[in-house]
């Protein structure tokens, strides 16, 4: 019973961390630009939080640079169970532009476990939006993976 | 003051542990900073090397994407680069078409930025107004191009698509709407107390020092350095189109809000130049697969800044090194001179104060008190809340 | 005389014989100089010509020797100082005493193709991660090692 209260709770209002793992700040941009009134991500109760340990939900760009990997872990690791993951971009779904870069891991999905990815380079607000709906649906379903 | 009452905060992209690279390590005694060290590369993914094994058109795609936001700046200054070995000169109805995506970028890029930077202190309305505007240029920009971001309009030789009499009514109706909405910030910019408190006074870069540390863009001519690669070296139609060079000289963030607000004036003049007198005729011309041996050195005055770079070319359809410098980069040194003497409450704005590539300024820092290592986390929203509400307990409100 | 000229005129006045100076085209020289005598053109630089601003510093693998550029725009132009060292003995004098805003480019050329500036305070790495122990990836000899594949 708790379980379905918590997951109500989520539903209402995912709480969202955003971090860039290396990405050229396009997909980032159009993260934002899905909260700003004209496509206004807040009626989904979407909300961006700065810190991991209040987030239920990680919207991740980027090719993870090696630099940004053991971070990237250490954020994943700090949400609170349950917790999701969400790629925007190309680059976070399989390294994109940069695959073969010497800086870069390639893909998010080889350092954390993913639950929804949006290709695009980068993906329009609204696309973005969509696949946030998406894991809202599949949370409703019943949870990661 | 004894050394053990100095804090260490490393202001960096997310939350760190112990000794991690971080873009800042800011050296506090009380609230005061006294200290910066830099060290940048958390995005740097080795592009100039993946640039070496890619072939030329290939690397145009790879190019627009160093940053997101002064992207079609990069391809610009990679075509020229391509194009000056090759000894093409492109039809001048590619070079508008080339000026007028500079100056949407730049339109974008601003309204941008002044929306983040309003954020940054607290006014989160004028994220909201700025970036609905913002949606205006964004609008344009895949009405002719078909993407938002990274509109992948140049070639070597030329651009890729056209302008047609249709768009270039559109272009102007959205530059009246625009323009007019520039005016409301320019209002707000000079008006509204939350924006004088904030930014007045705060990260100052003397002249001198500007200067000496190679400042560029905005930044430099808040502090009265009166340069513009447009005016100083002019490219794509630049030297043809009339518009003037915007300096303050009160060398603090009021002076850098300043002198975006008045540029969009400029962009706005720019562009009506352009779709007033945009020659007709081709939009490119062939170019060769293979590009002889040579070297070029292009620069553009991107939105924030110089932005340059460097090829060498060695016969082959691939580069043989290719080298670019963004302009936060060239800022960095001044925005570590701005931070020393600050308060804590001002970091946030001052280093959105360059204008930075928002991945390069992310998020999280973690105080570290230097005697016991325990580490406080404070991350860059509280940051940006603990700004704000000092500033509120100093009464200006 | 042009920009052009008069910067060529003032560098081969008072450096005679020392270098190579090739006007391109218009806004563009480039002023090719021994590592021994890179020092003392760069004062010349400051000195007569009042040149500040450091674009940036690109150094670069050209088979049989690591070339370094200094890029400067000095009134309206674009000089490139260059100059090289042997892949043996990859250093140069650092310049940061002169031109304070090569503190970063100097770090970004050690990091990326260990050429190490002499004299320079700082050569903590810039752009590479701290762990970082696969060589100089800019270099034309460099390969990745084993656990650095991405997949293509």
């Amino acid at each position: 019973m708790f379980d379905n209260l918590v997951k109500w709770g989520r539903l209402k209002s995912p709480w969202i961390l955003h971090m860039n793992s290396g990405s050229c700040n396009g997909c980032d941009i159009e993260i934002l630009a899905a909260l700003i009134p004209r496509l206004d991500a807040e009626r989904f109760g979407v909300l961006l939080k700065g810190t991991p340990r209040h987030a239920d939900v990680l919207v991740c760009t980027g090719p993870v640079t090696k630099q940004m990997k053991e971070r990237l872990k250490r954020i994943y690791d700090q949400m609170p169970e349950p917790k999701f993951v969400v790629v925007v971009g190309q680059c976070g779904s399989s390294g994109g532009i940069y695959q073969g870069a010497y800086g870069v891991e390639g893909g998010i999905d080889k350092v954390i476990p993913v639950d929804v990815y949006i290709p695009g380079c980068p993906p329009r607000p609204d696309a973005i939006l969509n696949g946030i709906v998406k894991l809202l649906a599949k949370i409703e379903k019943g949870g990661a993976e | 003051m004894p050394l053990t009452n100095k804090v260490k905060i490393p202001i960096g992209p997310q939350h760190p542990a112990l000794k991690e690279p971080e873009n800042f390590t800011i050296t506090l005694d009380g609230e005061t900073v006294v200290d910066v060290d830099i060290r940048i590369g958390y995005v740097h993914r080795g592009i100039e090397k993946l640039m070496e094994t890619r072939n030329y058109i290939q690397n145009l795609y790879l190019v627009e994407r160093i940053c997101g936001i002064c992207s079609y700046t990069h391809t610009v200054n990679y075509v020229q680069n391509v194009e000056e070995i090759l000894n093409l000169k492109i039809p001048p109805r590619a070079e508008y078409i080339r000026t007028l995506f500079l100056e949407l970028e730049r339109l974008h890029s601003h309204l941008l930025w002044v929306g983040v930077a309003g954020h940054e202190i607290g006014f989160d309305t004028l994220f909201m107004y700025t970036w609905q505007d913002r949606e205006v240029v964004q609008d344009l920009l895949e009405m002719i191009s078909g993407n938002r971001v990274n509109y992948a309009m140049n070639t070597i030789g030329g651009v890729r698509r056209d302008v047609s009499d249709e768009q270039r009514k559109k272009i102007m109706e959205a530059m009246d709407y625009l323009e007019k909405r520039a005016q409301y910030y320019k209002e707000v910019a000079v008006n509204e107390k939350t924006i004088l408190v904030r930014s007045e006074g705060v990260g100052i870069l003397k002249p001198q020092v500007a200067l000496k540390l190679a400042a560029v863009g905005p930044t430099a001519r808040a502090s009265g350095i009166n340069v513009d690669i447009r005016r100083d070296d002019p490219y794509a139609s630049y030297a043809k189109t009339p518009f003037d060079v915007i300096t303050t000289d009160t060398c603090d963030v009021f002076g850098r809000v300043v002198v975006r607000v008045l540029e969009l004036f400029e962009i706005v003049k720019i562009i009506r130049h352009l779709m007033n007198n945009l020659p007709s005729g081709d939009i490119k011309i062939k170019a060769p697969r293979k590009v002889p041996e040579g070297e070029a050195i292009s620069h553009t005055e991107a939105p924030r800044g110089e932005d340059l770079h460097y090829l060498h070319s060695n016969g082959t359809d691939k580069p043989d090194r290719y080298k670019v410098r963004t302009p936060t980069m060239a800022n960095m040194p001044s925005v570590a001179e701005m931070l020393k003497g600050a308060y804590l409450a001002d970091v946030p704005i001052i280093i959105a104060g360059i204008d930075p590539c928002m991945g390069c300024m992310d998020r999280v820092l973690v105080l570290k008190d230097e005697k016991d290592d325990s580490g406080q986390i404070l991350d860059m929203e509280n940051l940006r809340r603990y700004g704000i509400k000092w500033y509120e307990e100093k009464g200006w409100k | 005389m042009s920009n052009e000229e008069q910067i060529k005129e003032i560098i081969s006045k008072s450096l005679p014989g020392k270098t190579d100076i090739s006007v391109k085209r218009q806004r563009r020289i480039s002023i090719k100089v021994s590592r021994t005598d890179l020092k003392k053109l760069m004062k010349i630089l400051a000195k007569e010509l009042k040149a500040q601003h450091l674009s940036t510093i690109t150094a670069r693998d050209t088979g049989t020797e690591l070339e370094i550029l200094y890029h400067f725009f000095i009134q309206n132009v674009l000089v490139t100082v260059r100059t090289s060292c042997p892949r043996d003995d990859p250093t140069v004098d650092s310049i940061m005493d002169i031109f304070p805003s090569a503190v970063l480019y100097e770090r970004e050329i050690n990091d990326i193709l260990g050429i190490k500036p002499k004299g320079h305070l700082d050569l903590r790495r810039l752009v590479l991660p701290d762990d970082w122990n696969q060589g100089f990836p800019l270099r034309k000899d460099w390969k990745p090692s084993e656990g650095d594949a991405v997949d293509k």
